[in-house]
């Protein structure tokens, strides 16, 4: 196994830029204002309204990642908790 | 009969099994690769329709071959060569042995046509995954016990059903059944615990990473997805199984997002999108099951996939936590890469696998206006960054390393192997047509349009987006979320230890009295019988002769007066 101690993490750094982060700002208002040119089927009258699975996407996740932590705080245990 | 069942797939791959315990060296390697190709060849030679067989008096068919089954079989011999490929360095034949004749045992159940054939390979695919999960170490004796435990409850309450399904109906022939009696109830019961359905789900993450490396690839593809065909095949759109899958799709995510190990993490991963699968059989339509076997097929590649990364990991830094890797993209470079393409293809980013097989299950719930399973579908598919979409890659190819580790890409087989996977992923994602043909109804979907596109990649980005901004709350951490599992491992072992203590307890009173009884009764004994009791002394002979003449003069006289 090689040693990677002196090797850049390129990826890291194109990760931790703010050119990154500026231009995945930009794809994602693009990806929104994409739903001005693109008509979608309407099966349930919300799905298909403008940036829908947009705000649906970070409120779905947002949801999860806050029942994850309630049950994070209720079910965290030890790793050794069923060693004998 | 006998030759075409000779011929089967299954047979391949059991002659497989035997060959590798009298081979060594380069030709142990070629029968690893040669008989799961020789499988996948066969899977397209088995006669279409059913050979049937008699036993016992009970009508068998050993093999039925159609659409549905062409696609599994085809899928499971692939998947076995991949799993073989990636495992070419192992050198446990009772791992690799038992891992063709698991792989023979879904491939047996595949092509099953009958309850009976199907019980038969199910309990074989049952023992030799046992083995399998118990290769993993000493460690792993502990999960692969509880394992087994699941499993042939689970195989006592499907061979419970099928009896009494054969009893009520007079057909042993797997057919689409409702469950509307307890034989059918039971039979639905047992497929699911198979299926990692609530609440015995978490053998699979307790059992799975307590593999090896190379062990949890085998383990990844073949029960899980065996228990979809079978619903598949008996209970097409049965209600219930939309709840339970749209539960197991839900508990997975959650379960993952707060993971530290990979390797768990996957497991639960694994949960989750056999719950998608699983609430598209409840589904039932046409357009569900298609949706159905084609995210089988696409999930038994891209699983088996993240698994071998996460398997290249382990074997390279030793390391399964998060908490410990970190940045490891430079020094794997490939396994990174094609970690990142199994990653898109469980998020169902468009040109994977994932998105045209995953799509069919969620818009086929829309067609029905299954408001609920729709939202709960979607939520479930934005929740996939939680786990391998995002979380996973971010933390252990690109997250800080802590500190930064000495790694390499794994042995040649292994990345092939992984190259092999991330191919067919993207291949089965532009080209779905491929994939389509195989499927059991007539097609009616079109993935690629501008609408399909377009709301899957704002759902995953604006997800990431919300994961990036929340990065913090799932930092990982050392420990482990309690599950279902905690009632037999934990609450079960302190029911027992004070059940043990109570009847102990009863036990030493219970002997203590009798002993002290007895004690008691031997003294009374000793007393009169003694060597000094009334009637165990030894008396004089005169004494003797006394009593005797005493005795016979009173037997006289009593005489004499009658």
């Amino acid at each position: 196994m090689r040693d990677t101690r002196k090797t850049s993490a390129v990826p890291l750094k194109i990760l931790a830029g703010k050119d990154l982060r500026k231009i995945g700002l930009a794809v994602l208002v693009v990806l929104v204002l994409l739903d001005l040119v693109v008509t979608h089927y309407r099966h349930f009258g919300v799905d298909g309204t403008f940036g829908f699975a947009a705000w649906f996407g970070a409120l779905a996740c947002f949801c999860l990642i806050l029942l994850a932590l309630a049950v994070g705080s209720l079910l965290r245990a030890p790793e050794g908790t069923y060693d004998d | 009969m006998t030759t075409s069942f000779l011929l089967s797939p299954a047979a391949a791959l059991l002659a497989g099994a035997l060959a590798l315990l009298f081979t060594r060296g380069i030709a142990r390697k070629a029968a690893l690769l040669a008989f799961p190709l020789l499988a996948l060849v066969l899977v397209w030679q088995v006669p279409s329709g059913s050979i049937s067989a008699n036993y016992l008096g009970y009508a068998l068919i050993p093999i039925r071959a159609d659409a549905l089954a062409l696609l599994f079989g085809a899928v499971f011999a692939l998947a076995a060569f991949l799993g073989t490929l990636f495992a070419l360095d192992r050198s446990s034949t009772l791992e690799l042995s038992s891992a063709l004749v698991y792989a023979a045992g879904a491939l047996g159940v595949v092509f099953a046509g009958d309850w009976i054939t199907l019980f038969a390979w199910w309990e074989i695919m049952a023992i030799a995954s046992t083995l399998i999960v118990a290769c993993g170490g000493e460690k792993a004796y502990g999960p692969a016990f509880r394992y087994a435990l699941v499993h042939f409850l689970g195989g006592v309450l499907l061979m419970a059903g099928i009896a009494g399904e054969i009893a009520m109906s007079g057909s042993t022939t797997i057919t689409s059944l409702k469950p509307d009696t307890w034989a059918r109830w039971l039979i639905l019961a047992g497929l699911l615990v198979n299926a990692g359905a609530p609440p015995l789900w978490a053998w699979i993450s307790d059992a799975y990473p307590a593999s090896s490396w190379s062990g949890m690839v085998f383990l990844s593809v073949f029960t899980t997805k065996t228990a979809v065909y079978v619903l598949m095949r008996a209970f097409p759109g049965v209600e219930c199984l939309v709840w339970v899958g749209l539960a197991m799709g839900v508990y997975g995510i959650v379960y993952a997002a707060l993971e530290n190990d990979i390797r768990r993490l996957l497991a639960f991963a694994i949960v989750s999108q056999v719950g998608i699968k699983v609430a598209g059989v409840g589904i039932g339509t046409p357009l569900a099951l298609n949706g159905v076997a084609a995210h089988s097929a696409a999930a038994v590649i891209y699983t088996a996939l993240l698994v071998m990364v996460a398997g290249s990991v382990l074997r390279q830094t030793g390391k399964t936590r998060m908490s410990e890797l970190g940045g490891l993209a430079d020094s794997m470079p490939l396994t990174a890469f094609t970690g990142m393409i199994g990653a898109l293809s469980i998020a169902a980013f468009p040109l994977t696998s994932g998105f045209v097989s995953k799509s069919m299950i969620i818009e086929a719930a829309a067609r029905e206006h299954l408001a609920g399973p729709w939202i709960a579908l979607m939520v479930i598919s934005a929740g996939a960054v939680l786990h391998a979409g995002l979380r996973l890659p971010w933390l252990v190819f690109f997250g800080s390393p802590r500190p930064r580790i000495a790694a390499a890409d794994p042995p040649q087989s292994m990345r092939i192997a992984m190259a092999l996977a991330a191919v067919l992923c993207f291949v089965a994602g532009i080209v779905p047509d491929g994939l389509y043909v195989m499927l059991p109804h007539a097609v009616t979907y079109v993935p690629y349009t501008a609408s399909h596109v377009l709301v899957q990649v704002q759902l995953l980005a604006f997800a990431a987006l919300a994961f990036y901004l929340m990065r913090d709350w799932l930092k990982p951490q050392a420990g482990i979320t309690l599950d279902f599992d905690w009632l037999y491992r934990r609450l079960g072992a302190r029911l027992a230890r004070g059940f043990d203590d109570l009847t102990a307890g009863a036990w030493t009173r219970l002997v203590s009295g009798i002993n002290g009884k007895a004690a008691r009764l031997h003294d009374l004994l000793l007393t009169h019988h003694g060597p000094a009791g009334t009637f165990g002394r030894a008396w004089p002979t005169g004494t003797m002769a006394f009593w005797t003449t005493f005795l016979l003069g009173a037997f006289l006289l009593i005489a004499a007066m009658g």
